[in-house]
């Protein structure tokens, strides 16, 4: 066998030779190219697009101009909206005339913060730090809050918000931004001007303040954002929705559950599952901050009716500034609670809002809503 | 029957050289294995094995929440569970040493004697080195072996008994078909038609465990993952690309040599050419490839002018020096130092004290946990028995469950905490994620730096923060509290403290013998260079540095210079933050590391040096050998940068009583300095 074995390869012939090399060498080169492609350092493999949040996607959403041309009257209505407002750029105007001149004095600590205008920015000077942080983004729309911010890279990866510990309130004043004045009173150096986020958490405080927020190389593009709550952040599918109009491909909030909705709201508000069942008591004031966790905790939501829903949107048009008429708020209750039924008392006056969902004050000039209805004690 | 092997000819070394040669084999043989066990599925494996031997016969649906499918490799940890109950970690050495000089035996005895088969040998045994230690891979290499051994000769049916327990043992079984196919091929008596009559009968076989048919499912989708999932999700799994490592090389050099050889059969060229393909993409599956790549290249024949080129003396000399090279430099730790070295016991990573003790007081508890890794799942199944896991990678590969687990993973290493909603519709968020499945622990790997940056804010808190997989639960639960506050202690004192590193070499246990080192003195510091990342990764740049530090001093900079570049770069970035500007010691000192200084976040002019200001260059070049002894004594000015520099040496080094001292004499003679200000501040913190 062995000698046959032998022969056999002696009596190869030139043309199954040629074939034996044009095989390996075909063998050799997918070999290579896959080795290279595999192992040499850097050739990461992309990550598929979906696993991204919905407006970190590649390519930028499709544009306010798109929704104007059939849904002007919606669409000029939005941009007085708060959602709409939620974030302004350093350079803008309105952030010089908001923040310019403005100046707090500690009178515990005895430190000093001034915002002042230089080279067409706004910076935040202080007697904590010897050199002023520039104003990148101020969050917030102004209906209770618009807290400055400034944006630095990170040697260990991502960008950092530095959130400044001074905030402008509606009555024009600045004051210590909300949470800060018990932690960082007292200190000094950058922790005594801001509070230093980390590049996750940076992200998390973009991603609620913007339509879009691309990523380069895992830093904040934000040269390309698109800042504020527009059209494609709440109703997705937008592009499959220019594309055939006529066909509605876009999502509607009504075809949601009542609690698939308030969660949708609760994605930026704050949702009941973002808390541990020890946080998620009567008790704990700071909740007021987020009524979309505490709603849902509410007999009104739990109870309701399929013919009655109930969810942010029963009160709330997120389009618009919300009503600061408490009458607008009673007629919702009056809604359901005209008469006695499997879910509701008949309501026995019409000043409901006061007593049962009553603003709080949790900071000085700063009032939130409690959206936990129900009868206190 | 195979007619063509080598030893049915003459060999090129005959008699006392053929001697010498079974020697060189033995002796490659015994270095390649005698390396501490590396493989991240070893507790894993053992946990199955112990779970089976309990009487639970579907140990991954018993251990795993998510499994709810019986596993055809059922009995995969049963035999290394066996041996490690009665003989310990030392049993499972003995175990790897024993698979590595049978394997050695058996090419020998397949490949003769002459000195290029040597080299072949040498080279396959390297590259299944990764394959050696106990696991389900170290089955599926014997099993290659053996049915290479029973198509020689001709032992079919033996074959297909083989298949049926290779089957129940490890879901790699599938490799029976490529190993028989391509071992049978050049077999006279055997018929295109024949050949496939026994692959179905193969396929049979591989069909006869607890999961039945579809067990030739579980291993086909397990050894071509990447065909059924996006190859992005098996990162970090096990199932993607080794980073090239010795074994890798050998592995490769192995299969481009049986597909350039001219005795190889064009089919044989296309079966190893697809192996070694389907083994880059999958890193396990590369040194299973190289098994069938080496054997089939023993297998060659020697006609003549292959014999004639490396009968002379030279190259034969040449061969053996070459393969001695080989395996001495992967005896030292491989290309970089990426590998285990020559030495006893467990890898570092694989030290089960650290989760014994973090999980000590949990044992009977019975909690939900989510692990990163299988080595992670591994570890606190054996620290707990009545705990369960969400899942693990294979599992959830075979359960199609991986896009789920990558996401889980992927959306704490990126800290999107709170819910969204992804680009395909599917909501994100791992908080939700967690509560939903009721998680009270996570484990996760040190390895996983970016995981624990964005645990930093939240509830979740690491029992300690040493371990190889650092256990984390939720503050506020009762049972861990206690072990929570001792960490946070911890983390005060090897932060502010007069806390000192102490290299893991010289800590570790004695399970674990570092034999490079104790013959050389080069202590292996890659377990201190991960510490100090997780430190850094924690925010905690002063314990990163202390870390980091010893380890400068007993390797020098070429190791460590990279870790210890990016503390000095958090530390500038920190000075610029918090005193708008970056004192001369970290300027020098990033001029020194830097050709380019550059620090993300710090304006370029920040880091200029300031000649005005500069501290000795000697004083650097000391601080960055880490001698912080003689740095300090070599500071002899008292100007502000220096007394910086100073304070900077002793709080590093641990010395807090020195530190304030010089911070004394700063608010002395420069109290207004923004330098004093800053380690004023860091006093205070304190």
């Amino acid at each position: 066998m062995c000698s046959d074995s032998r022969m056999r390869y002696a009596e190869v012939g030139t043309g199954r030779r040629w074939r034996q090399y044009a095989v390996a060498a075909s063998g050799l080169s997918i070999m290579m190219v896959c080795a290279a492609l595999i192992l040499v350092p850097g050739s990461g493999v992309p990550l598929p697009d979906h696993v991204f949040p919905l407006n970190s996607a590649q390519e930028a959403p499709v544009s306010e101009e798109n929704c104007v041309a059939c849904h002007e009257n919606h669409v000029v209505r939005f941009e007085t909206a708060p959602h709409h407002n939620t974030l302004l750029a350093g350079d803008d105007p309105l952030v010089a005339e908001l923040l310019s001149g403005k100046t707090f004095t500690d009178t515990v600590s005895g430190a000093e913060f001034q915002y002042v205008q230089r080279n067409e920015s706004v910076w935040l000077e202080s007697s904590r730090r010897s050199s002023p942080l520039r104003v990148d983004w101020v969050f917030g729309s102004g209906h209770h809050a618009r807290t400055p911010v400034t944006v630095v890279e990170n040697p260990g990866g991502g960008s950092s918000v530095l959130q400044h510990v001074m905030s402008w309130y509606p009555d024009d004043v600045i004051q210590w931004t909300l949470g800060q004045i018990e932690e960082r009173r007292d200190l000094a150096g950058i922790d005594g001007v801001a509070q230093p986020h980390t590049a996750q958490e940076s992200r998390s405080c973009f991603l609620c303040h913007t339509t879009w927020l691309p990523e380069t190389d895992d830093r904040l593009d934000l040269a390309r954002t698109i800042p504020n709550v527009t059209c494609t952040r709440c109703h997705t599918q937008a592009e499959a929705h220019v594309a055939h109009a006529e066909n509605g491909d876009i999502q509607r909030w009504s075809d949601l559950t009542p609690l698939e909705s308030v969660n949708r709201c609760g994605q930026c508000h704050r949702r009941a599952d973002h808390f541990t069942a020890d946080e998620l008591v009567t008790s704990n004031e700071l909740l007021v901050r987020f009524a979309s966790a505490s709603l849902v905790q509410t007999s009104c939501f739990v109870n309701q009716q399929p013919e009655s829903r109930f969810d942010c949107m029963t009160c709330h048009d997120p389009h618009e500034r919300a009503s600061a008429n408490p009458f607008f708020y009673n007629q919702r209750c009056s809604g359901c609670h005209q008469s006695e039924s499997s879910c509701s008392f008949s309501a026995t006056t019409d000043e409901c809002i006061s007593c049962h969902m009553p603003k709080v004050q949790i900071h000085e000039g700063l009032k939130f809503t409690d959206h936990w209805i129900r009868i206190r004690e | 029957m195979i007619s063509h092997t080598s030893h049915d000819l003459p060999t090129a070394d005959d008699g006392g050289a053929g001697l010498g040669i079974r020697v060189q084999v033995g002796v490659a043989a015994l270095l390649l294995s005698l390396q501490p066990l590396s493989n991240g599925e070893l507790w894993w494996q053992l946990v199955r094995g112990r779970t089976v031997l309990s009487g639970e016969w579907q140990p991954s649906s018993f251990l795993l929440s998510h499994e709810r499918l019986p596993n055809a490799d059922w009995l995969c940890g049963t035999i290394p569970w066996i041996v490690f109950s009665f003989c310990g970690v030392a049993g499972l050495m003995l175990l790897k040493v024993a698979v590595a000089l049978f394997a050695g035996w058996r090419l020998q005895r397949r490949g003769g004697n002459s000195t290029l088969e040597m080299f072949f040998c040498v080279m396959l045994l390297l590259a299944a080195q990764p394959v050696l230690g106990p696991s389900s891979a170290t089955l599926d290499f014997l099993g290659i072996l053996l049915v290479a051994a029973l198509v020689q000769q001709q032992r079919y049916v033996s074959i297909a008994v083989c298949a049926a327990v290779w089957a129940n043992l490890s879901t790699g079984a599938i490799w029976v078909i490529p190993a028989f196919v391509g071992f049978a091929h050049d077999d006279n008596t055997h018929s295109v038609r024949r050949t496939a009559r026994w692959v179905c009968t193969l396929l049979v076989c591989l069909s006869l465990t607890p999961r039945g048919p579809w067990s030739l499912v579980d291993m086909v989708v397990l050894a071509v993952p990447w065909f059924f999932n996006d190859r992005a999700f098996l990162t970090e799994t096990g199932y993607s690309s080794s980073p090239v490592t010795m074994p890798v090389i050998g592995a490769v050099f192995l299969g481009v040599a049986a597909v350039a050889s001219r005795g190889t059969t064009a089919f044989r060229k296309i079966l190893i050419a697809l192996l070694t393909v389907g083994g880059l993409l999958v890193g396990r599956q590369l040194p299973l490839a190289a098994a069938v790549s080496g054997l089939m290249l023993i297998d060659l024949p020697e006609d003549d002018r292959w014999k004639k080129t490396f009968q002379t003396k030279g190259i034969r000399v040449a061969f053996s020096a070459m393969a001695a090279t080989i395996v001495v430099w992967n005896a030292s730790g491989g290309l970089g130092g990426r590998q285990e070295r020559l030495g006893w016991g467990v890898a570092d990573h694989l030290d089960l004290r650290f989760a014994e003790r973090d999980l000590q007081q949990h044992q009977q508890s019975r909690f939900l946990a989510h692990c990163t890794d299988v080595n992670g799942a591994g570890m606190l199944l054996m620290s707990c028995p009545s705990v369960k896991v969400l899942d693990v990678p294979e599992a959830a590969i075979r359960g199609r469950r991986l896009t789920n687990f990558w996401l889980l993973n992927h959306d704490l290493a990126t800290g999107r905490k709170a819910a969204f909603r992804r680009q395909n519709g599917s909501e994100g968020g791992w908080w939700r994620a967690l509560i939903n499945e009721d998680v009270a622990l996570l484990v996760v790997s040190q390895r996983r730096n970016a995981v624990l940056t964005s645990l930093e804010p939240t509830l979740w808190k690491p029992l300690s923060l040493d371990s190889p997989q650092l256990v984390f639960a939720v503050a506020g639960i009762p049972q861990f509290s206690a072990q929570i506050l001792a960490a946070r202690s911890q983390r005060d004192l090897l932060e502010y403290g007069g806390w000192r590193h102490e290299l893991y070499s010289r800590s570790a246990a004695p399970s674990h013998t570092d034999a490079w080192a104790a013959t050389f003195g080069a202590l292996d510091i890659r377990a201190d260079i991960r510490q100090a990342r997780v430190f850094r990764a924690m925010h905690m740049n002063v314990a990163a540095v202390r870390t980091i530090l010893p380890a400068v001093e007993s390797r020098g900079k070429p190791l460590c210079e990279d870790e210890f570049l990016k503390t000095q770069q958090q530390f500038a970035w920190h000075e610029w933050l918090n005193c708008s500007r970056v004192s001369a010691l970290r300027r020098q000192v990033l001029q020194r590391l830097m050709s380019d200084v550059f620090v993300p976040g710090v304006p370029t002019g920040e880091l200029v040096l300031d000649k005005a200001a500069l501290i000795s260059p000697d004083v650097v070049r000391l601080y960055c050998s880490a001698d912080l002894a003689s740095a300090t004594a070599a500071l002899t000015s008292e100007a502000v940068e220096a007394l910086y520099a100073k304070h900077v040496f002793y709080w590093e080094s641990g010395d807090g009583r020195n530190a304030n001292a010089t911070l004394n004499t700063m608010e002395t003679a420069f109290p207004d300095h923004p330098l004093t200000a800053m380690t004023r501040l860091q006093r205070d913190v304190q």
